[in-house]
């Protein structure tokens, strides 16, 4: 897995979009407000006034393509500020249905592919959605949010009944399909990258989460139990009841602020050899979309790995003011990766000074 | 950027691009070209396979989708979804036992990258940089061109219509530059495949009724002539073929219906009906052509690197030898190098060097042999070098 | 069989004379021939003779002829000469006819009393119950003609219509008598008050007349105009007047009123008479002398010979004045035959009990004043007694028929001689008449020669003119094809039609509407837009559950399928054919460009006589036609309007065969390249399931064909511009620069100076075309008397053949044409067309 990601000819172009943005700042509970967050993707007046209230605490991103062939997959109106989701290319092709929820330092952040439009380009392909989202854990979040971010929990399970049961994803389609019914329109966001712009698709976003039923609370309790049980971190499948389940019940606890880590569906991944390595002591649930264990088993190994894939991310659209700092896991995580980089440097520079000795010779 | 990455264990690593507009079938391409090797390199000692897991995955994730698209009996253009990002595949290729593994990646993307006006957002531009700079970079660059675009234009608005559809000048752009860059390099591998797509209806060899594979080609070397005088101009030893491929055999364009463009004035856009021919069963054909060109560039360009290293193994060894009789000359030297071992220690390092020649020259002889093997394998007839 | 007297006369007449009739017979088809050629010479003369008055008079009306040229074109001689041709061609009729006939006919005429019923009775072996017989009044009313038919009794009667009844037998009646206004219906005769008295001698006449008209409720019914088969039985209903004691009884019947004439079939009681009829002419003396004519008129026709009856009875035994009018009547109708004893025979009827002295008597008196004093000097004199077939048959019918054979071929020889000769004559009097009429012409060409210098220049003007104008329309074309000009109308009539294929293929494969207008119904556009409310899918039900059906009936899906496939196959290369339209449309246009660059350039000369001025095709025939007509004709430049009016685009013939392939999928059972075999394209299963699977088969098959059938014709969009330049350059090669072409634009601008400059140059060109046509009129005449050719000579000087100099043009029609064009066999070469 490893080398993968390290070497390889594209390795440089793939590191380009695969720097994560380091977990910090003190953001926990008291940490700015989501509100207060900006896209800063670049785009000349996409910053958004000042005082402008988020509508209840998610920001949310949709891309879509147009009919037309040259109407390609594109988010509408504005993007988010780093594609973090990158990061996992290796793990999920994500345009099959994916999704990817991280959270720390008060933030979060997910990611949702494969939503099914029921309309159809050019060349009759459906047509898909994929959603962004952030916004700030409900213990950040203002009064608000927790009713919004259940929203965002049942969009979750809404997204992963697909694979247990028919309906899912297509009512999210149908629901997206309904908010954006107009071709011309969805070519003029596609085109434009303006505030008015992404407001409109963020509203639409909310707009969306509103129109889903809150998620059953004795639903929530049931799954609670048994997915309480579980590790920190842990891998299931998918298609599995008890899987799914506990996803949600974890998603949920992300959102929350109860816990920091990630939250995965990923679909290049069978076994738990593929999936991601665990960064520190994060909180990871991995399910597969195919195979993985039936019920959710913990993690073999916490990988001591060398390498931070993915830590787990708090809001990429970082809050201007100062510098994050690193929190406790991180100092943590830090030092656990400081050590075995100290060794090598030591083994490189012994071999260098050999080397450069035995070099005078051909 | 270089092309050919040469690492310590894994060897030269070589890059082909694809590089053809939205929609026009790179993916379906790409999962022929990928999943069906082992039927179309048939009779080669060559082995193709996903380099590691997640290609492996991504491989099925499409097979499956190409696979369902057509037992559904009745479909469009397109079994393969569009896709919304960069793509990478990491092959391996085997050409004998004893040879290592020729690494390749190769690269798909959202193909409206190509065009400029539809990358306007940062994310798009980082994107297609690093899309453009593995294109320009790599080793092969194949074009997938719609036949249908060419062959069911029969209007001047059509024709009018048919370089925004191609996307033929970013695709120019792209094949001069890489033309340029394959000139540094005159050594490495550089081909250029010009591959129309769905070809089904026009080649009566594979199931159809009828036979314009003449006025096909025609067409194609017509709309892209100026993208491959480009290439000979920049780029004289790159090898540039001609490689109709039926993407999957078993359809048959009914019609083509041209509707103007929502925001492209002047534009029309052909959109195809198909029709699933006799039972569906896949057939591809004029895949194994492609498939063939690049391996057997690749082969060969391993082949190359491998005599290449063999030779330099035997330089050293040479140089052993000289210094081992360095170090035996005159008495004292040569007890002295006796007893602290140099003499041995030389000895070894210098059989050891032997040995590597001899089994690189095993494996450029393994290689040969496969690249003779596909080179005489039986063409579908379709492929032409230009 | 008729009942009458079973009687042979064995001898009567010998099997030699029957032989010897026979033979004559058959000569005279070899005479018929040559009548008909002298018709026909005739005919032509006449047709001739009219078109040179009528170009007389238009040459007469021109706006330019003078004074002097109306009165000498304006002599009555040619007026008459038509006339002595109609009555010549009226006399080879009578030959003609005389000739075709394949009996000997003798006629049978005498006064009342002579006996002449019961010798037509013992003639033909009738009774009285059908021919009746009387003494002292008149008892056959109708014209009748007998033939022996061995084995068959019938007779048929022609019957009068209401108007040929009011004018052959009313009408004359009210002429003699003076009467002002005669009935124009059948409603006005029967109310029509006649006059109460009349003049004495006209008595009789207004007698008839009234009886006419009383017994009108008794032949109304019968005026239905053609044949009616009678029993012989009921024959003397429709032939007899009343008999006395029927006029005493009250109004009496007169059904014979109604006929025209009878035809009598059957078995006469004599050998050797089977090419024999006998034709019973009533009324010489009986009816006014109109009515004497008129059957004296149908003799000429009818009949070889007359016997004219006579019997010595007190007071009649003497050839009185009656007798000589009759015999007067005879001579005319002899028509050519020189001898009046050839045609006419007198018959002596003297009955057992007749006085013989009497008979004496008659005889001496017809020997002096009839035959100028020595018997059988002018007139055979037979003598038999009428009422016995078999002295009949032994002194009438043998000698007359051995006289007769040694007779007719001479009279045919007068009647051919005689007409050769007046036809002689006439020839000699029409050469005459054209001879003066030319020379007359002649001396007035003098009189209006144009400047010649200035006329040439005009026409050199003429033809530059033309030539740039036509130049431009080339470089249009030119331009429209090699610059690859897609032609918008084709491509839109094209994607019409398609579309129209479309829609009639969704709904129901075309089966839209059949439910209510059977199965022609399909294309009816009506009936489609009145099924244009129903879904499309509803369509498609009612399809699948049809065919579902036919499908069930023959327990297998295959001739479903393939009756369908070629019912779509058929319908879509029909509906194609709609872009005819739009290639009517082109030609059209182009005719109408070319045409209108000539009307500029031409002055007068395409404007009718009324003034209107043609267009397009129609004024590109006239323009034809003036080349054609002219003094000096214009063969080159008439062949190029020919050709450019030959110029044909149509789908059926051009395009169909190269887009007919596109079809050859819509076939059940298609060649596999693969291996070489017919392989069906589809099986189905035989339920609903299978049903709509075909169903979804034949809709993809069929779209696609139509799809195809359409690219392959926008493929050949340039094709119809390609024609069209090919035509026009051609027509203006031909036009302009032909080698003779200058020639013929001087001979244009001379025939047609006056029309092409009006007002320019005083007075009639005798190079004039209505000179011109005066001229071949008479050549015309000429040619007619000569026995030439029809009656429009071919136009002098040769004219190109058609075809092959538009294959050569459009083989120069460009670079581009070569490309793509492909012979297409020519078969239909009634109709050259363009071939590409």
């Amino acid at each position: 897995m490893t080398e993968e990601l390290g070497s390889g000819p594209a390795g440089e172009a793939r590191d380009g979009t695969a720097v994560p943005e380091l977990p910090g700042g003190e953001a926990g509970p008291g940490g700015g407000p989501v509100r207060a967050e900006a896209d800063h993707g670049g785009e000349a007046g996409e910053a958004e006034p000042d005082g402008e209230q988020e509508p209840a605490g998610v920001r949310g991103y949709v891309m879509t393509r147009g009919v037309e062939r040259d109407k390609d997959y594109r988010f509408l109106g504005a993007a988010p500020a780093a594609l973090w989701w990158s990061a996992y290319r290796d793990h999920a092709d994500t345009n099959y249905p994916t999704l990817l929820v991280e959270a720390g330092e008060g933030g979060w952040r997910a990611f949702v592919s494969g939503i099914p439009s029921a309309r159809r380009d050019e060349v009759s392909t459906p047509i898909r959605f994929t959603l962004a989202l952030t916004g700030a854990t409900a213990a950040a979040g203002g009064p608000g949010a927790p009713v919004r971010l259940d929203r965002v929990v049942r969009l979750v399970a809404l997204w992963l009944e697909a694979f247990t049961a028919q309906e899912g994803r297509e009512r999210l389609g149908r629901l997206l399909d309904g908010l954006f019914p107009d071709e011309a329109e969805v070519v003029e966001l596609r085109r434009r990258r303006d505030p008015q712009a992404a407001r409109t698709v963020r509203e639409r976003v909310t707009a969306l989460l509103d129109a889903l039923d809150p998620p059953p609370e004795s639903g929530a309790d049931a799954a609670g139990g048994p997915a309480r049980a579980l590790p920190a971190a842990w891998f299931g499948a998918a298609r599995s009841e008890q899987g799914a389940s506990a996803f949600v019940a974890r998603v949920r606890d992300l959102l929350s602020g109860e816990r920091e880590g990630r939250a995965l569906v990923l679909n290049l991944v069978e076994d738990q050899a593929e999936a991601p390595a665990r960064v520190g002591r994060e909180s990871l649930a991995v399910l597969a979309v195919d195979g993985g264990p039936v019920r959710p088993q913990p993690f073999a190994v916490t990988v001591p790995g060398p390498l931070v894939v993915t830590p787990p991310g708090p809001p990429v659209e970082t809050v201007p003011g100062p510098p994050k700092k690193f929190g406790p896991l991180h100092r943590r995580a830090l030092l656990f990766l400081a050590t075995p980089a100290g060794a090598a440097a030591m083994v490189l520079a012994i071999w260098y000074l050999t080397h450069r000795h035995h070099g005078g010779k051909p | 950027m270089e092309s050919v990455t040469t690492d310590a264990d894994a060897g030269p690593v070589f890059r082909i691009g694809m590089l053809g507009p939205s929609r026009v079938g790179k993916t379906s391409l790409v999962v022929s070209l990928l999943t069906d090797s082992e039927r179309l390199l048939g009779g080669t000692p060559v082995v193709l396979r996903a380099a590691d897991s997640s290609t492996r995955a991504r491989l099925r994730l499409r097979r499956q989708e190409l696979d369902g698209g057509l037992l559904a009996k009745k479909f469009d253009t397109a079994v393969m979804r569009g896709s919304e990002n960069l793509t990478y595949f990491e092959l391996d290729l085997k050409a004998g036992q004893a040879t290592d593994g020729i690494r390749f990646s190769l690269l798909d993307f959202p193909g409206a990258w190509m065009s400029e006006h539809e990358r306007r957002g940062s994310e798009e531009v980082r994107q297609w940089d690093e899309c453009r700079d593995f294109l320009v970079g790599s080793n092969i660059l194949i074009v997938p061109i719609d036949a249908t675009v060419l062959m069911e234009a029969d209007q001047a608005a059509h024709w009018q219509s048919v370089p925004a559809v191609l996307e033929t000048l970013a695709v120019q752009e792209i094949a001069e530059s890489w033309a340029g860059y394959r000139n540094l390099a005159p050594d490495e591998p550089a081909l250029v495949v010009l591959a129309p797509v769905k070809c089904e209806s026009y080649f009566a060899d594979n199931g159809g009724y009828r036979d314009d594979s003449q006025l096909l080609r025609e067409r194609v070397l017509d709309v892209y002539e100026r993208t491959v005088e480009l290439i000979r101009l920049n780029a004289p030893h790159a090898q540039i073929r001609y490689c109709p491929v039926d993407t999957l055999g078993c359809v048959e364009l009914v019609k083509v219906e041209w509707e103007p463009s929502a925001d492209d004035p002047g534009v029309q856009r052909p959109r195809g009906t198909f029709a699933v021919r006799g039972k569906g069963k896949i057939s591809i054909a004029g895949a194994d052509d492609i498939l063939g060109a690049v391996c057997s560039l690749l082969v060969e360009a391993q082949r190359k690197v491998t005599t290449g290293l063999a030779a330099g193994h035997i330089a050293s060894a040479q140089d052993m030898e000289v210094r081992g009789r360095e170090l035996k000359r005159g008495f004292f030297r040569h007890v002295l190098n006796t007893l602290n071992g140099n003499i041995r220690a030389n000895e070894l390092e210098r059989s050891g060097e032997l040995g590597k020649a001899r089994a690189l020259r095993a494996q450029a002889q393994q290689l040969q042999d496969a690249v003779e093997m596909i080179a005489g394998r039986a063409s579908s007839g379709r492929s032409k070098v230009l | 069989m008729t009942s009458g007297p079973d009687i042979t006369a064995p001898g009567a007449t010998g099997p030699a004379t029957a032989a010897r009739i026979d033979a004559l017979l058959e000569n005279r088809r070899g005479l018929l021939v040559t009548v008909e050629t002298e018709t026909a010479r005739w005919q032509r003369t006449g047709a001739a003779l009219g078109r040179l008055d009528e170009v007389l008079a238009r040459l007469r009306a021109h706006r330019d002829a003078s004074e002097r040229l109306r009165e000498v074109l304006g002599g009555p001689g040619l007026r008459d000469l038509r006339s002595r041709v109609a009555e010549l061609l009226d006399q080879y009729g009578h030959a003609a006819a005389r000739f075709s006939r394949g009996t000997v006919n003798l006629g049978v005429s005498g006064q009342a009393r002579v006996g002449k019923s019961t010798l037509l009775q013992s003639l033909s072996g009738l009774t009285d119950d059908q021919i009746p017989t009387g003494s002292g009044v008149p008892v056959t009313a109708v014209r009748s003609r007998i033939f022996h038919t061995p084995g068959r009794s019938r007779a048929v009667v022609g019957l009068h219509t209401p108007g040929s009844f009011l004018a052959e037998s009313v009408r004359p009646y009210h002429a003699l008598l003076g009467l002002a206004s005669a009935p124009e219906t059948l409603e006005e005769f029967a109310h029509q008050r006649l006059p109460d008295e009349v003049d004495d001698s006209l008595a009789p006449l207004l007698q008839r007349l009234r009886g006419m008209q009383r017994g009108l409720w008794s032949y109304r019914d019968d005026l239905t105009g053609g044949e009616r088969e009678v029993p012989l039985a009921e024959l003397r209903g429709y032939v007899a007047y009343p008999t006395q004691s029927e006029v005493d009884a009250g109004e009496p019947a007169r059904r014979y009123l109604a006929v025209r004439e009878a035809r009598i079939e059957c078995p006469f009681p004599h050998a050797g008479v089977d090419r024999i009829g006998i034709v019973d002419l009533p009324g010489l003396g009986e009816v006014a002398a109109d009515a004497e004519r008129r059957h004296v008129a149908g003799l000429r026709h009818d009949v070889d010979a007359v016997l004219l009856v006579k019997r010595p009875l007190e007071g009649m035994a003497y050839f009185g004045a009656a007798d000589s009018r009759a015999l007067a009547l005879l001579e005319e109708a002899r028509g050519l035959v020189r001898r009046t004893g050839d045609f006419v025979f007198i018959v002596v009827n003297r009955g057992k009990d007749d006085a013989e002295g009497l008979t004496a008597a008659l005889l001496g008196h017809l020997a002096s004043e009839v035959d100028a004093g020595r018997a059988g000097r002018r007139f055979s004199v037979l003598q038999t007694d009428a009422a016995d077939p078999h002295a009949v048959g032994a002194d009438l019918l043998a000698p007359l028929l051995a006289a007769l054979a040694d007779r007719l071929p001479v009279m045919d020889g007068d009647i051919v001689g005689g007409l050769a000769e007046r036809a002689g004559a006439l020839a000699d009097a029409v050469r005459a008449e054209v001879a003066a009429l030319t020379a007359a012409l002649a001396g007035l060409r003098g009189h209006a020669s144009a400047p010649a210098e200035d006329l040439e220049r005009q026409a050199e003007g003429l033809r530059e003119d033309v030539a740039a104008e036509l130049g431009e329309v080339v470089a249009d074309l030119r331009a429209e094809v090699l610059g690859g000009f897609e032609d918008e109308h084709f491509t839109a009539a094209v994607e019409d039609a398609y579309a129209d294929v479309s829609r009639w293929l969704a709904r129901g494969l075309g089966t839209a509407g059949q439910d209510r207008t059977g199965p022609d119904g399909a294309g009816d556009p009506e009936a489609a837009g009145a099924a244009g409310d129903e879904d499309d899918a509803v369509h498609r039900q009612r399809w699948c559950a049809r065919q579902l059906r036919q499908m069930r009936v023959h327990n297998n899906a295959a001739p479903v399928a393939a009756d369908e496939l070629n019912r779509i196959r058929v319908e879509i290369g029909r509906r194609f054919s709609s872009v005819d339209t739009y290639f009517e449309e082109r030609v059209r246009r182009l005719h109408t460009r070319v045409a209108d660059v000539l009307g500029q350039h031409t002055g007068e000369l395409l404007a009718a006589e009324d003034g209107t001025v043609a267009r397009g095709a129609e004024a590109l025939g006239r323009f034809r036609a003036l080349l054609d007509d002219g003094y000096e004709p214009c063969p080159e430049l008439s062949a190029a309007v020919a050709e450019l009016l030959a110029l044909r685009l149509d789908y059926r013939t051009q395009l169909y065969p190269r887009i007919r392939a596109q079809l050859d999928g819509l076939n059940l059972e298609v060649l596999d390249p693969g291996e070489g075999q017919m392989r069906s394209q589809i099986a189905v299963a035989v339920n609903p399931a299978g049903v709509e699977e075909l169903y979804d088969f034949i809709t993809v098959r069929a779209e696609q064909a139509a799809y195809r059938t359409r690219k392959a014709l926008l493929r050949d969009s340039v094709l119809p511009g390609m024609v069209l330049f090919a035509a026009v350059e051609q027509f203006e090669d031909a036009l302009i620069r032909s080698g003779t072409a200058g020639r013929e634009f001087r001979r244009l601008a001379r025939t047609y100076r006056d029309e092409l400059w009006p007002g320019r140059y005083g007075g009639l060109n005798s190079e004039h075309a209505r000179f011109a046509a005066v001229a071949r009129a008479c050549e015309e005449i000429e040619v007619a008397l000569r026995g030439g050719p029809g009656p429009r000579p071919a136009v002098p000087g040769p004219r190109p053949a058609v075809p092959g100099a538009r294959t050569a043009g459009a083989g120069a029609a460009g670079a581009r044409a070569a490309g793509g064009a492909q012979a297409v066999e020519a078969d239909d070469t009634e109709d050259a067309r363009w071939r590409v």
